[in-house]
């Protein structure tokens, strides 16, 4: 069992304490679980205060890191075509299908492949950032990264999504007249739903048909799925 | 539908051989399996042959030709969609992001403030290859190579002395000292190893006489289970046992189980019967994507270290993450790999093991 002998400030900390520290930070641990690690030895590790500081310092680093790649990635959307338009996909997942506490949005430019920004929200906890129903997180999500993206300068006009309409209003919204051109692997995944409800068989045992003109084929990329 | 309606007479149709067709279509493996079925039925249905027996004389009229053609758009479509619609559907980038995300999601010893954290440590990973060291900078860690190495070393031999003061292990003395003169010897090449001093009592005295040869032994009649006395003393039966069946051979795998599971969100926590006990996961679990690594081998996720027994040091590599490019780097280093510099290595890439291998470091430093 540790002891609290071994409990050491960050200051006095070695190397190998500090980089273990950090470690488990970057894992997602908390500092009941990091400190249950040294369950295992006699070795020093820091105290809880210490742990909390250099938790906040890392995770302000990462965030400001994120911040800069993310405003770097939508200029460059914004440079490589200045007059035209931005071909942007949109998806979200969610903790659990019904009554979601956190899901996250992606929103990624589809000609070059690049995450655009992202949003995660959360229902609950300590770090909870909104109040709206768990139906309406992928929307509220859209919006949140629409209105950043209007901020950059960056306009879309071309958007991938999985058919959900409320997500196509908020960028409508925001953008004005926005084609919304549905997903193939959504589309796939729409179908077998209806069929699975229309003929009240299980879903993996439906026909899957696959129309040509119907879908992000048009649009002669590679990256056709936001799935 | 009115037009075709005067076309077909259903009542012609083989409902049920079709029905039956497209559910074995269905329930095909792959897309290409599904369309030899087709092609069969195309065959078939437009044969003259029943189908039952090859030599069966019955006859069957051909499918309408409005059903022909629907069947054979269908295989069109089909044929013509290319392969990337069809195939690698999964092989895109927020497949890799969510799943990282997914499997961070699936530990609930994590707390929740760190999940908004993780995803944008999995965005960076795909971005900014090098992520980690510049939060590090920023952090405060070193980077430099030779940063803190006195404190490390007064680190390493107050715990080496404290290891070998403390009696209250079960393990004599001498074993803890062969133990540890091993693990520095790795560590530390240009230390030199203490030679193990004679075997001493529990009261710090060294043996006067050899000690008694153990006379355990055992005569169980149903495999040596757990109530085996051998097992119980922590050795293999040997040939003076009387025992029948005996299964306790020495060999890890061979170690019976009290309880399984069948866990379907991993085994990490209190509702998986073998974490309770303290137990790892056996062959006779049904449990999915299997977390418990309480125990020693087997499935443990430690499996995806590799230690590499270099004659100066100890390494090791992660290869499940990074199996095409496997980073090699020093915690305290700047990179290169010097082994007699080296005393531990984490990977620097997007590993979600971090906790593990820290464990593990701490394992082998205690």
């Amino acid at each position: 069992m540790a002891t609290d002998a071994a409990r050491i400030s960050l200051a006095s900390a070695s190397e190998l304490t500090r980089r273990i520290a950090f470690s488990a930070i970057l894992a997602g641990l908390g500092y009941q679980a990091y400190s249950s690690v040294f369950l295992y030895g006699s070795a020093q590790y820091i105290t809880d205060y210490a742990f909390r500081k250099l938790q906040q310092e890392a995770w302000t680093a990462i965030e400001n890191l994120t911040r800069r790649e993310l405003t770097l990635s939508a200029e460059r959307a914004r440079d490589a075509r200045p007059n035209s338009s931005v071909i942007a996909a949109f998806d979200a997942r969610w903790s659990a299908r019904r009554d979601a506490h956190c899901c996250t949005v992606v929103c990624f430019n589809v000609l070059d492949r690049r995450i655009l920004d992202f949003e995660s929200l959360m229902r609950s906890g300590s770090s909870k950032n909104t109040t709206c129903e768990a139906r309406q997180l992928e929307a509220e999500g859209i919006a949140r990264i629409c209105e950043r993206l209007k901020a950059e300068g960056v306009t879309i006009t071309d958007m991938l999504h999985d058919g959900d309409n409320s997500g196509h209003k908020q960028v409508v919204f925001y953008f004005g007249n926005v084609t919304e051109r549905t997903c193939l692997n959504h589309y796939i995944k729409n179908a077998r739903y209806d069929s699975a409800i229309a003929s009240s068989l299980p879903l993996m045992y439906n026909v899957i048909l696959i129309p040509q003109s119907h879908s992000c084929v048009e649009l002669d990329c590679r990256v056709y799925s936001s799935t | 539908m009115q037009s075709v309606q005067q076309h077909v007479n259903y009542s012609e149709l083989p409902v049920e051989a079709v029905c039956r067709l497209l559910r074995k279509i269905c329930k095909s493996g792959s897309l290409e399996q599904g369309l030899v079925l087709l092609r069969a039925a195309l065959e078939h249905f437009n044969g003259k042959h029943h189908g039952c027996e090859p030599t069966c004389s019955r006859k069957r009229k051909a499918l309408p030709p409005q059903v022909v053609s629907l069947i054979q758009s269908v295989c069109e479509t089909v044929l013509r969609a290319p392969a990337r619609f069809l195939h690698g559907f999964t092989t895109n980038m927020v497949e890799n992001f969510n799943s990282s995300i997914l499997a961070f999601s699936q530990k609930r010893t994590y707390e929740p403030r760190a999940y908004r954290y993780k995803i944008m440590m999995a965005f960076l990973a795909q971005t900014k290859p090098d992520w980690k060291r510049i939060v590090m900078r920023e952090v405060g860690i070193a980077y430099a190579p030779t940063a803190n190495a006195n404190i490390d070393a007064a680190l390493l031999a107050r715990q080496r002395h404290r290891d070998v003061a403390d009696s209250s292990s079960r393990y004599t003395k001498a074993h803890r000292m062969r133990q540890l003169n091993e693990i520095y010897k790795r560590l530390n090449a240009d230390q030199a190893p203490v030679e193990p001093g004679p075997e001493l009592t529990t009261y710090g005295e060294p043996h006067t006489e050899p000690r008694p040869a153990t006379a355990t032994r055992c005569s169980c009649k149903t495999g040596c289970g757990r109530q085996c006395g051998c097992r119980k003393a922590g050795r293999a039966c040997a040939a003076r046992c009387g025992c029948t069946g005996c299964k306790n051979n020495g060999d890890p795998a061979s170690e019976p189980k009290s309880r399984t599971c069948g866990c379907q969100k991993g085994c990490a926590a209190n509702s998986c019967a073998c974490f309770r006990l303290g137990e790892r996961c056996g062959a006779s679990c049904t449990c999915c994507g299997c977390a418990n690594w309480l125990g020693r081998g087997g499935r443990s996720p430690l499996a995806h270290l590799v230690q590499l027994d270099v004659p100066t040091a100890t390494a090791f590599v992660c290869i499940d993450p990074c199996e095409t490019d496997p980073v090699l780097r020093d915690i305290s280093g700047d990179g290169t790999f010097d082994p007699r510099r080296i005393t531990a290595f984490l990977c620097l890439k997007d590993c979600l093991y971090d906790d593990v291998l820290a464990v593990y470091i701490l394992r082998l430093l205690s």
